[in-house]
């Protein structure tokens, strides 16, 4: 259920403002109402958005240095540090690139060996140019050195590394790619790289010295900075009133901690005012659950939480959720893998997780239920087995012409008939709690008229069933009165069939295809236990004779199987159940979502 | 023409579609992952779940195979009805398979470039992904009724 919330203004004078934000902060119960402009335009709080972000940044590139931690916070300025370590970072960046350039330099150099520079240009000052050209050994023409000055320096993968020297202003025209050299020679720019490579590894070794140190110090420098990023927001979200002389806040408490704040602000004599919500505010959304609907939590919220005039659909769907799960994975095997696991790892976890473990157990458990009403274990299909139960109750299908695969498919149906229905039933009372009674008609209109459908199918296809038939016509006639003339309680009888008509239309087609949509329940159930025959019946066939090879083969093979249909399967069996709940459990049960989530404003 | 042609035909369509589907849903991924890795070298592990997502289709493939070729049924007494259905699953199945292999590859392929951006989507990308698997899967649950049907 949704925690109700009651909403507080406070006024108070300006002077006494930061101590009570401080005192307010310890009670830690308040949910700031924020006013939506001047979040982004506060330079102040821009910039610490920008530290919170810098300063993880930094925090993982030291982490994954990987060093011993030996942790220093006293006397040290976190943000100092921060300077320093992005000042010997981008250090490092320059450095780098300038040992990449230094690479290429020497990699052009190297085939002409090492000279000194100096030579050449007093070879130039005479009016000797040297000149350095390269080109392919089959472009190569052996006329050039009769026709020029020319020395071959080398030769290595097919090309020619060869020197003109140029005398005044002789023409040189040859068919080769002229190379401009570094202005270094080869032993000075190797000099270079091995000095800019110490330099990089003292920056590393620095590194690490402040990644064996600092890891906690920023971290706790993070942390405060959003502490102070929260305070910011909550003075952003103050409106001054009286000439700046009074401050106004508003915010929400939940009733069940209603409590601490009234002690506290009793104490204090702090002036406020309470209401209860109204209509259009936008109130925040504390859920409060059983714990086994607490564990579904989460999931729930991957899509969105409850608006505030709507009932929580947490623990309706929860079960639902559980089972489905169970169907889907279908393997009697895998969900004791489950469940042994998750009883193992909880131990060892830290406490956060343990309810996450919780809700593993749980949907193991519902795998094993499930696998064994299917008959699979592992792959191993127990109704083909001569196993006491399954094969008797194999003789009875076999006996009514079906199989366990076609009473899966009914099932599949079944199940989302009843949810469907359940969906139904909770919009009905969503309908009584936001506008009352007559609003709910329609709805209760609609489930009448279809279990009476129901009724009649299955009345039709018995004997002496002619009461239950009359009873079944007269249910629906009833339901369809409801649907069709109660749907619209604020208009005309008129409007209200033609608007009766056109729901019929709609509701008949979404519930066709929301029933439909529940095959994947079915189709998943089988796949798996199919793909997991399929992986037993390759390790059988694909391990040869050869005494320890066959066992090593068909447990290389039966573990690669199972653990890839596994992964697959447990995927599939967690999201398509999930989207049955958001889609078609959510749309039946009339929710519209949208609340935003209860964050106190606290240390 | 003997019925056990169309049986072979339907298998090779049935192996080498869904195969081929997913030769190239991984190779659309593996290529985004490349281009991701430029940017973002440390989520190579979500990179390699993406991309391994479309592989299933193939896996299907051949456990349909599995079902449908093995057995009594494929020898030169195998009956029109029994040929038909082969061939039905095995093209059910192959293009199926080939088309939802593609598809999955290409939103498993933006999810990873997603991820190479900074963005943490990796969760809401293996969700989404699962939806094209769907109709693999129920295209493979068919071919396997199929075969209840035939013997």
């Amino acid at each position: 259920m949704i925690v109700p919330m009651k909403k507080y203004s406070f006024l108070i004078y300006h002077k006494d403002y930061v101590e009570f934000l401080d005192r307010l902060r310890d009670v830690g119960v308040l949910h700031v109402i924020e006013k939506q402009t001047g979040e982004i335009e506060d330079e102040n709080l821009r910039n610490n958005y920008g530290y919170v972000n810098q300063l993880n940044a930094t925090i993982k590139f030291l982490k994954r240095r990987n060093i011993d931690q030996e942790p220093e916070i006293e006397g040290k300025d976190g943000m100092v540090i921060l300077e320093e370590l992005q000042g010997i970072e981008n250090e490092r960046e320059s450095n780098l690139q300038k040992l990449a350039v230094l690479k290429k330099d020497i990699l052009t150099l190297e085939p002409w060996g090492d000279f000194s520079i100096s030579d050449i240009r007093r070879l130039k000052s005479h009016g000797l140019t040297i000149r350095f050209w390269i080109t392919s050994a089959s472009k190569f023409k052996e006329e050039w050195l009769s026709e020029y000055n020319l020395e071959v320096i080398t030769e290595s993968g097919g090309q020619k590394y060869f020197i003109i020297i140029q005398q005044e202003d002789e023409k040189i025209e040859i068919d080769a790619e002229e190379v401009r050299l570094p202005e270094s020679s080869l032993s000075e720019l190797n000099e270079q790289y091995r000095d800019t490579h110490q330099i990089i590894k003292k920056s590393d070794d620095v590194l690490d010295l402040y990644a064996k140190k600092y890891i906690p110090l920023l971290e706790k420098t993070r942390d405060d900075i959003i502490q102070t990023i929260d305070y910011e927001k909550v003075i952003l979200s103050t409106e001054k009133q009286a000439e700046d002389k009074l401050m106004l806040l508003e915010g929400w408490v939940p009733v069940d901690k209603e409590k601490d704040l009234l002690d506290f602000l009793d104490k204090k004599g702090i002036l406020y005012v309470q209401s209860k919500p109204g209509k259009d505010d936008k109130i925040p959304i504390k859920l409060k659950n059983t714990w086994f609907a607490r564990l579904f939590e989460p999931i729930g919220k991957l899509y969105s939480l409850p608006n505030y005039s709507e009932i929580d659909l947490t623990p309706f769907f929860a079960p639902f959720f559980m089972l489905f799960f169970g169907f889907c994975l279908g393997d009697a095997g895998y969900g004791l893998l489950f469940v042994i696991i998750a009883t193992f790892v909880k131990r060892k976890i830290k406490p956060e997780l343990k309810s996450l473990l919780t809700l593993v157990q749980f949907l193991g458990i519902s795998t094993v239920i499930m696998g064994i009403l299917t008959g699979t274990l592992f792959g191993i299909p127990l109704f083909e087995t001569n196993l006491p139960v399954y094969s008797d109750i194999q003789r009875q299908f076999q006996k009514r012409n079906t199989d366990i695969n076609q009473q899966m498919f009914n099932w599949a149906l079944m199940l989302g008939a009843i949810q469907i229905i359940y969906g139904m039933f909770l919009r009905a009372f969503n309908k009584i709690k936001q506008f009352g009674f007559r609003y709910s008609i329609s709805t209760f209109g609609w489930i009448i008229a279809l279990l009476s459908a129901g009724l009649i199918y299955i009345a039709g296809k018995g004997q002496n069933t002619d009461i239950l038939l009359i009873a079944g016509y007269i249910m629906f006639s009833f339901g369809g009165v409801m649907v069709l003339f109660f749907n619209s309680p604020d208009k005309n009888i008129l409007i209200n069939f033609g608007l009766g008509i056109y729901d019929v239309y709609s509701m008949l087609t979404s519930l066709i295809g929301d029933l439909l949509s529940y095959i994947r329940l079915f189709a998943l159930g089988v796949s798996s236990a199919i793909l997991g025959f399929v992986f037993n019946e390759i390790a059988i066939g694909m391990s040869p004779d050869i005494p320890v090879l066959k066992q090593i083969v068909f447990l290389i093979i039966i573990l690669f199987g199972h653990g890839i249909n596994i992964f697959m399967a447990t995927l599939g069996s967690f999201v398509h159940p999930m989207r049955l709940t958001f889609v078609e459990f959510y749309k039946n049960a009339g929710f519209s979502g949208g609340g935003k989530e209860y964050k106190p404003f606290k240390k | 023409m003997d019925p056990i042609i169309l049986a072979y035909i339907g298998l090779a369509l049935m192996v080498a579609l869904s195969g081929v589907g997913s030769a190239y849903g991984v190779t659309i991924a593996g290529n985004a992952t490349i281009g991701a890795l430029k940017k973002n070298e440390e989520a190579f592990g979500s990179y390699m779940i993406l991309t391994a997502m479309p592989g299933s289709q193939g896996l299907y493939g051949f456990g349909g195979f599995f079902i449908l070729g093995t057995g009594d049924i494929l020898n030169l007494d195998i009956t029109w009805l029994q040929s038909g259905g082969i061939f039905g699953a095995g093209l059910l199945l192959g293009l199926v398979g080939l088309f939802s292999a593609i598809r999955q590859g290409q939103v498993c392929a933006n999810g990873i470039a997603g991820i190479g951006a900074g963005y943490d989507v990796f969760g809401r990308t293996l969700i989404l992904a699962v939806f094209p698997e769907l109709y693999a899967i129920v295209a493979f649950a068919a071919a396997f009724l199929i075969k209840g049907l035939i013997v």
